[in-house]
């Protein structure tokens, strides 16, 4: 890298000039002194060669003392200069630094240039730019859990008071529609638990090998009687054995929220198909289902908090999270993930690399 | 004949919509529901309403896109149902015309305080309104 050497340069060039003025002002002094010295002093005034020798050392070191003040001050000069060209932006950079400190994450340095200190801004400056995003996207969160808080809150609070007050009669099923409501809370709570350690995943997986396919059988073998309860169909063509170097504890999340996302969004009667193969250096699975005409399938799904227009009604019970999880653990695998609508399907689709043994 | 004043509650969660509902009733309002904007917008142009509860959290169309509808050719009291601080802050804000908003997670017994309220308020500036004076 050049980059660094930049500043290095800056000194040696200072320096350099302040030895050349010495120099030139030494040389001059000689040249043009000199010799009319010599002549003068021999032949004018019949002073000895050896008293002429010491004159012009006298007048040469004069020179050389003049010669040094104006260097050095020159030096000194330059140096101040560049010493405030340095100083001031990394003055600058430290307030700004205090003031992130203290929360305030809009702050940004201004660059000029393009020597060390604007490349230390431009790193200072993306370093606060994705403090202040992280920061933004800590409160949203908080702010969408608050959210989902309050619909089964609303609720609770609403039946028990409506018991309390008599306005509603104590019925088995009010008390079965509480009780709903508060499970929906246990399932919110029991997804942020999983969705924080699925941020830790990324760091943290421990790879070992196994046959992806007979994960997959495993996992939808535990599905098979909540999908009977549905009268859902399932039609998997898994070509087994799929060999994958992963986090086989990861993968059997991503799959067991998938299959609980297929269960809760096909219609009642509707055929569930899983489809895994190997593509090269890459597995590919394709979960798709029945869905009803209205749902929509944007990418944002893989957001928090974020679920398919119709489903927005909460009828289908879902948070939001599952997805969001199911991407992280994938990526955390640096695998994608996506989905699409074919023909009044869903079409949730899966690629993880191969792997090293 | 005298009739009940009638309510449309527009909101998402059945079970909210219900229990809001069953409030309402009680103290002798008539209620009717809907559960997304656009249901919402087409029931209030076909049936005469004095008063709307609106989630402000809606498939589809949102409650302020309901409520600038509404606004065009009525001014019907607005109640709005709000999850989120922010919501609140807009339910108050200049130009929306809503009249009052309760924020999640409420207790019903306030919510149809409120209610009443908005009919005495609204009862009485229509008195006014019919004996001559102007309000705005």
């Amino acid at each position: 890298m050049n980059v660094p050497m930049k500043l290095l340069w800056k000194l040696l060039s200072i320096n350099s000039m302040a030895i050349l003025i010495v120099i030139l002002t030494i040389g001059l002094a000689v040249h043009l002194r000199a010799a009319t010295y010599f002549t003068t002093l021999t032949k004018q005034y019949n002073i000895a060669p050896a008293d002429a020798h010491a004159m012009f050392l006298q007048a040469v070191d004069r020179y050389l003392l003049m010669a040094s003040v104006t260097g050095f001050v020159f030096a000194s000069l330059l140096s101040l200069w560049l010493n405030f060209r340095l100083t001031r932006p990394i003055s600058r950079i430290t307030q700004a630094a205090a003031l992130i400190a203290r929360g305030d994450y809009a702050q940004r340095v201004t660059t000029r240039g393009c020597g060390e200190i604007d490349l230390l801004s431009t790193a200072f400056n993306s370093m606060a730019e994705r403090l202040q995003q992280t920061d933004r996207l800590r409160k949203d969160f908080i702010v969408d859990v608050a959210h989902e808080l309050r619909t089964p809150l609303t609720n609770i609070r609403g039946y028990l008071e409506g018991l309390r007050d008599e306005v509603i009669a104590p019925e088995k099923a009010i008390f079965v529609s509480v009780h709903e409501e508060s499970l929906r809370l246990v399932h919110l709570v029991e997804d942020l638990l999983q969705l924080a350690r699925a941020d830790v995943a990324v760091q943290d997986l421990s790879p070992e090998p196994f046959d992806f396919a007979s994960l997959i059988e495993q996992i939808l073998q535990t599905f098979m009687l909540r999908f009977a309860e549905k009268a859902l169909r399932v039609d998997a063509d898994l070509q087994s054995p799929v060999p994958i170097v992963a986090d086989r504890l990861r993968l059997s999340q991503v799959l067991t929220n998938l299959f609980e996302n297929a269960l809760r969004y096909t219609a009642r009667g509707g055929l569930i198909r899983i489809r895994c193969e190997r593509q090269g250096n890459l597995i590919r699975t394709v979960i798709s289902n029945d869905v009803e005409g209205s749902l929509d399938l944007p990418d944002s799904l893989f957001e928090r908090f974020q679920r398919g227009e119709a489903s927005r009604s909460r009828d289908y019970g879902g948070a939001g999270i599952g997805l969001a999880i199911v991407r992280k653990l994938i990526e955390a695998h640096l695998g994608r993930v996506g989905i699409r609508r074919n023909n009044g399907q869903a079409e949730l689709w899966f690629e993880l690399p191969v792997g090293k043994v | 004949m005298f009739l009940a004043p009638s309510i449309l509650i527009v909101e998402d969660d059945p079970k909210t919509a219900k229990l809001i509902g069953r409030f309402l009733s009680k103290e002798g309002f008539r209620t009717s529901r809907a559960a997304d904007g656009g249901t919402a917008i087409d029931t209030f142009a076909a049936v005469g309403l004095d008063l709307v509860i609106l989630d402000a959290m809606l498939p589809k169309v949102d409650g302020f896109e309901v409520c600038a509808v509404i606004r065009r050719t009525s001014k019907v009291p607005i109640l709005f149902l709000t999850a989120r601080t922010e919501e609140a802050n807009l339910v108050l804000g200049v130009g929306l015309g809503a009249d009052d908003y309760v924020e999640k997670p409420f207790s019903p017994r306030e919510l149809v305080a409120r209610a009443k309220r908005r009919f005495s308020l609204h009862g009485r500036a229509l008195e006014l309104t019919a004996i001559g004076f102007t309000l705005l």
